[in-house]
């Protein structure tokens, strides 16, 4: 391929760079959409329970030899090398075309009000950079609107009744109630808390020339062997191809942005499959890689103009890495609970997710937890119960259908010292810096997952649980749904973007992954990351309809 | 006599020559790889890996690992090119293990009593056994003997679906 230009250049394809793909080349820019992974499709999946992102090695990537990552509680020690699918602490987020919506769970929530005013709602938290967002769910709630009937989100409008206002009712309806839904339902009605399913970018009827979910076992870190699960390589990505003006190229590695004398973003350097390297020239570099691979991008991007790293003038990137504390608790119940039927979330509650008692800061969602399959199951073990031998194989025969887990995501307090910076050692396949990971939880981020727990035990107890147990909790270390570390902000001094995700120190630069998140908000993030993006993305569009970015090199 | 026998009949007459320094690496590669159809593990590997597996899942009315086919399966996943970053782990790890059967009991892993060979695994999951290193490896095998003993078929490991019978998993 010779080097040539393009209008715009995106670097990932997973939530945040798919649907700024699919908006730019409708507008009719043209785009090239680089990703670091393959392009699986749903082909490659066949009911197998080990072709699954919890896999050891994880079965959609990142690939073991070529991505080393270094991490350290705090920057008082050395960082160790961690490679995925050998530490749990490297995370599991899938590098593929789609990115982590590709084997996703799917869970489609919009914010609540609180959690783009966090600071304004819980004030100064010490300890933590908590801060109010540059915009509010009223600036978002059009671009919400918009990618929930991209997507086909399936949910019941009304039916929480802490949910914010929405203007349209859900493009299909929720996913039907599984028997562990119905016991939940019942028990928290006991309870007083208020049922209601939740929603979920999953088909559950015909929808833009796709099916329906099947209701299989095999949902949360598993391609959907029917395409109903809404990822950006099953929607947006195909739409954006589809206009004529977006290439997808899979299994390129970009590492560096390339930038003028004038300090703007120029293009890309990439290595592709066959590991030859490239040039490719944009007016404008849409960066959404990650909060991990976002700051190391733009860290080894450094250059004269940007010393520091690329839009770094504040020292804001990469901090504030930040994710949710997973807060999980499991039941063993007396009676057989059939749990097979997909994808198994189908009740949840919102009244510990800024409760207004004021019982928590933050708090999270509940949830009746995905399948649990067999292998799953076996890592899932009361913590005085044995990890292997007779007894825990005995537990496995006894209580494998008789066993419910309820999942939440609990906020996390945003600190400064959480960070992604680069590794002065350890470089990655193509010679470049690999990222270093510097990550541990305060005490009240405990606080606020043991405040849910206790919820989630009361529950099961109430539902007639016999014996429970929480999830580990508190070793740090970011996942799936990382965020946080090249932050929004209207103060370039303080953040690393604009309100539209655009950099501060460079105009033709765009972050649209959940990099730009201010606070994590107690839900599961995709949503609010593909809203964020339309609305960048709608920005740039107008922008370049009235002349602005063009020029640069000629191609 | 088929592959599970064999084992069973040199693990228990114990007539391999066990130490990886006594036995060569191109002597292995001829005498156990044609004979066993094992891709990466060699005979000494097989065996200690199965006893491993073994008590990581026992046999009861149902199989333990052995049986299911789990050793079969690890080996598929280190001879496929991913498993080339697994590979250290198990060579290292596994004659970590004998090294410490052979200085407590003088003995092979394989040929040790029940007991002896839980006490030797719960000091690797501990740590205690073999510090850090070991007990990452241990934690390694528990994770891919769930899998092979719990996971689709098609991976080589539990074999005929016993184990999903066994839980009443439709699969």
């Amino acid at each position: 391929m010779a080097n040539r230009k393009v209008n715009a250049v995106i670097v990932g394809s997973g939530a945040g760079g798919g649907v700024v793909a699919k908006e730019l080349a409708e507008a009719g820019m043209s785009v090239v959409l680089l990703e670091r992974g393959k392009h699986y499709t749903m082909a490659d999946f066949n009911h197998d329970e080990l072709k699954s992102q919890y896999s050891v090695p994880p079965a959609y990537g990142p690939s073991v030899f070529a991505n080393p990552r270094t991490f350290r509680y705090t920057d008082r020690e050395k960082a160790r090398i961690v490679y995925p699918g050998v530490d749990d602490i490297y995370g599991k987020t899938d590098a593929a075309v789609g990115g982590g919506t590709l084997a996703y769970g799917a869970a489609c929530w919009r914010y609540k009000c609180e959690d783009f005013r966090m600071k304004s709602t819980y004030g100064t938290i010490v300890g933590s950079s908590l801060e109010d967002w540059p915009i509010s769910y009223d600036d978002l709630e059009p671009y919400y609107e918009k990618i929930e009937y991209v997507l086909g989100v399936s949910g019941l409008a009304g039916a929480d009744p802490f949910a914010e206002p929405r203007k349209k009712p859900y493009p299909v309806p929720p996913l039907p109630i599984n028997p562990t839904g119905e016991i939940v339902r019942d028990a928290g009605r006991r309870l007083g808390w208020h049922p209601f399913p939740p929603p979920f970018a999953i088909l559950t009827a015909p929808y833009h020339g796709r099916i329906a979910c099947v209701q299989c076992s095999w949902c949360l870190a598993y391609i959907c062997e029917v395409g109903a699960k809404s990822g950006t390589e099953m929607t947006v990505i195909p739409a954006a191809i589809k206009t004529g003006h977006c290439q997808l190229h899979d299994q390129c590695f970009v590492t560096r942005i390339l930038t003028d004398e004038k300090g703007r973003a120029t293009g890309v350097q990439y290595f592709d499959r066959e590991k030859r390297g490239h040039e490719l020239y944009a007016d404008l570099v849409v960066v959404a890689c990650s909060a991990t691979e976002t700051p190391r991008l733009l860290l080894n991007s450094a250059s004269r103009l940007h010393p520091r790293g690329l839009g770094n003038s504040s020292d804001q990137v990469g901090r504030n890495l930040n994710d949710h504390t997973g807060a999980d608790a499991f039941g063993i119940f007396e009676q057989e609970i059939p749990h097979e039927k997909g994808p198994g979330p189908s009740i949840a509650f919102n009244d510990w997710n800024h409760p207004r008692g004021g019982e928590v800061i933050g708090g999270g969602y509940i949830y009746n937890y995905y399948c649990t399959l067999p292998i799953e199951f076996a890592g899932n073990r009361p913590p005085e119960e044995p990890r292997w031998g007779k007894q825990h194989k005995e537990f496995q025969r006894c209580w494998f259908r008789h066993f419910i887990h309820l999942g939440s995501n609990c906020q996390a307090m945003p600190q400064e010292r959480n960070r992604v910076d680069l590794d002065p050692r350890i470089r990655d396949a193509w010679g470049t810096p690999v990222a270093r990971i510097t990550h541990s939880w305060l005490p009240l981020d405990l606080v606020i997952a043991n405040f849910v727990m206790d919820k989630e035990e009361m529950l099961l107890k109430e539902a007639g649980a016999i014996r429970t147990w929480r999830g580990r909790n508190g070793r740090g270390g970011v996942g799936d749904h990382q965020n946080g570390s090249c932050r929004m902000g209207n103060d370039p001094k303080a953040s690393v973007v604009n309100a539209f995700s655009q950099s501060h120190d460079v105009d033709n630069l765009f972050i649209t992954d959940g990099s730009v998140m201010v606070t994590d908000g107690g839900f599961n993030p995709s949503l609010t990351i593909q809203a964020l993006a339309g609305r960048t993305a709608d920005y740039i569009t107008k922008q370049w309809k009235g002349g602005a970015w063009r020029g640069g090199k000629p191609s | 006599m088929d592959r599970r026998h064999f084992l069973k009949d040199i693990a228990v007459s114990g007539t391999v020559v066990w130490s990886p320094l006594k036995l060569g690496a191109s002597q292995t590669t001829a005498v156990s790889r044609p004979t066993l159809g094992y891709r990466f593990f060699t005979l000494e590997q097989v065996v200690t890996a199965g006893a491993v597996c073994e008590q990581i899942v026992p046999p009861d009315d149902y199989p333990g690992a052995k049986q299911a086919g789990v050793v079969q399966f690890i080996d598929g996943v280190l001879a496929r090119p991913i498993g080339r970053f697994y590979r250290m782990h198990y060579q290292q790890g596994l004659s970590m293990i004998n090294n410490v059967s052979s200085r407590r009991h003088g003995k092979n892993f394989a040929l040790l009593r029940w007991e002896d060979q839980t006490s030797i695994l719960r000091d690797f999951e501990s740590g205690v056994g073999a510090g850090p290193v070991g007990k990452k490896f241990f934690l390694l095998i528990v994770r891919h003997t769930m899998e092979g003993y719990y996971g689709d078929p098609s991976h080589g490991g539990n074999r005929k679906g016993l184990s999903w019978k066994m839980i009443n998993f439709g699969g």
